[in-house]
């Protein structure tokens, strides 16, 4: 309970933060910009391709395509989104409302976790809904896949916002937040690179390689081990956050 | 209402709490009398549970703090030395979340949080940002914020510290309505403050208490410290002197100027006899000189008492 109220306070502080509408602005263009470009090629190209009989789907060169690149945008931008969480609550000395109140470190780190999770699922159901819409009115490809990816960029949003989260735990500037969570994030991300290497080089390229773990759930491919690296993430991250709070108390 | 018993806090190496005891009664008025750095923020926040004692007993309303923090929590409204507000909030928004966190629940919570904006004259700026209110008026929502769950328990620190004197009366009025409904302790290092609000004092100096809990008189007695009473006489007389010393408990008079005389004693209280001696030389003005400022001076100035619980220490 104690969870969903602060969730609440999280959700309307965002909702009438000129910021944080600028930035879901600018995501939401460039993204749209991407997807214009997308569809624009996928026309061309398959008529292209249909002439030398080559197997062409919506599924696989439109959808796969743009979410990889809304996903690459939101490890850009989630450590804008993300990097006030607990660092204003520790610069403005509001934390201290929280810390004396009967709510454990754990409910106001979730509570932060989840306010930004109804973040992300508004902007993406409000500001992205088009993209269903657009390929489901123009074309006859199947909505499940659509429906997953969706879940993926979800999924992914929910990692990068617990990163964020511990990021913005650590002190009270949230420009230290904001770098530190993309540092984690790009990390993760390009980590993927290294299993082009042999040994161990490689093995931490596909353990912690966000990307491929990210890909193989756009494709509609629901792993468990794909999934349990996000829910792993998301709960690291989250610990790292609770103990820096429960801090407060000791320090 | 709370019991604390010798409750240290150690930063590092640095004592900023050291084996401290004392006890509030329900009801009471606690001042946490101090200068700055004595320690007084640390003792707060551990009462709140905010902070973790390094060692001791904390007890309030019968919670152990560190044993049931949350718990003791509930029992408890405390205003921070900045008022804990966000600033994108309305007033009556910001009062709702805090209502919400403390455990307040439906249909209470609407009459709460009125009840909170009334007793802090809050009502005209109800449905205004924080970000806009003055610093007085934020300081307000900071202790509407700590009563609107109806605590037993209010720990105030600093609450009228950077406001001006216009304010800081309000503040105090508040702080006498409050008196009553809830066990007050609050915490400053300004003298008058202590004498308009608390009905005992508690003096702390380096982490250590130094006196008290106690009220005023007691102190007085505690420390061993005269009374100073300021004489200014109409017609005053070379008899004066003589007739005032005469006084049972009035150890010496002087005479500081043409028309004024500074009494001095210890042990029982002359100022009832004095004053009708005085009238007899057309007594125009007789107050208690010293008081509270030099007891204060006198407590932070010596040598900090011996720790609490630690009697077996020799000298």
């Amino acid at each position: 309970m104690m969870v969903l109220h602060i969730a609440r306070r999280e959700l309307g502080a965002y909702l009438v933060s000129p910021f944080m509408w600028v930035v879901s602005a600018a995501f939401l263009f460039i993204n749209g910009f991407f997807f214009a470009a997308i569809v624009g090629g996928f026309s061309q190209y398959s008529s292209e391709a249909a002439m030398y009989g080559q197997e062409v789907s919506i599924a696989s060169d439109v959808v796969a395509p743009f979410v990889g690149t809304v996903g690459l945008l939101l490890v850009l931008f989630a450590p804008l989104m993300t990097m006030r969480s607990l660092a204003e609550e520790q610069s403005t000395g509001s934390l201290a409302l929280l810390l004396s109140s009967p709510v454990s470190s754990w409910e106001i780190v979730l509570g932060k976790f989840v306010g930004l999770l109804c973040f992300w699922t508004g902007l993406f159901g409000i500001g992205m809904a088009y993209v269903p819409l657009l390929l489901a009115w123009f074309s006859d490809t199947a909505l499940v896949p659509i429906a997953v990816a969706g879940a993926a960029l979800v999924l992914l949003a929910a990692a990068c916002s617990a990163v964020g989260i511990a990021a913005s735990s650590m002190s009270g500037s949230q420009m230290a937040a904001a770098g530190l969570a993309w540092c984690a994030l790009l990390f993760l991300w390009i980590a993927g690179f290294l299993s082009e290497f042999q040994g161990w080089l490689g093995n931490i390229g596909d353990t912690f390689g966000m990307l491929a773990h990210f890909d193989e759930l756009t494709k509609g491919l629901v792993q468990s081990n794909d999934v349990l690296f996000f829910a792993l993430i998301i709960f690291f991250s989250l610990l790292v956050a609770q103990q820096r709070v429960e801090t407060h108390r000791w320090r | 209402m709370i019991e604390v018993v010798s409750l240290t806090r150690r930063y590092g190496s640095l004592a900023a709490v050291d084996q401290v005891s004392f006890g509030v009664d329900d009801g009471e008025v606690l001042g946490f009398l101090g200068p700055n750095g004595a320690g007084k923020t640390t003792t707060m926040r551990v009462l709140v549970g905010s902070l973790a004692p390094t060692s001791g007993e904390v007890r309030v309303a019968g919670v152990d703090v560190t044993k049931n923090s949350k718990e003791a929590r509930r029992h408890i409204g405390y205003l921070p030395e900045a008022p804990p507000v966000y600033r994108q909030m309305t007033v009556r928004a910001y009062l709702d979340f805090a209502a919400r966190i403390r455990g307040v629940s439906g249909r209470d919570r609407n009459a709460k949080v009125d009840r909170a904006i009334d007793r802090t004259a809050l009502g005209d700026v109800s449905g205004r940002l924080i970000d806009h209110l003055s610093k007085g008026y934020r300081q307000r929502v900071g202790i509407a914020q700590a009563l609107v769950h109806e605590p037993k328990l209010l720990i105030l620190d600093e609450p009228t510290s950077g406001l001006d004197p216009a304010q800081v009366a309000e503040i105090r009025d508040l702080i006498g309505d409050l008196k009553g409904d809830h066990t007050i302790v609050l915490s400053t290092h300004i003298l008058s403050e202590v004498r308009a609000t608390c009905d005992r004092v508690l003096i702390i100096n380096k982490g250590r208490r130094i006196a008290g809990p106690a009220t005023e008189d007691q102190l007085r007695e505690q420390l061993g410290a005269g009374r100073t009473i300021r004489l200014e006489l109409a017609r005053p007389g070379d008899e004066v002197i003589a007739a005032l010393e005469a006084i049972d408990g009035v150890d010496a008079v002087t005479r500081v100027g043409d028309t004024r005389f500074d009494v001095t004693s210890t042990g029982t209280d002359p100022r009832e006899a004095v004053n009708a001696a005085a009238s007899a030389f057309g007594l125009l003005e007789s107050r208690s000189a010293g008081g509270l400022e030099e007891l204060y001076l006198r407590a932070v100035s010596a040598p900090a008492a011996k720790p609490d619980g630690d009697e077996e220490q020799v000298a």
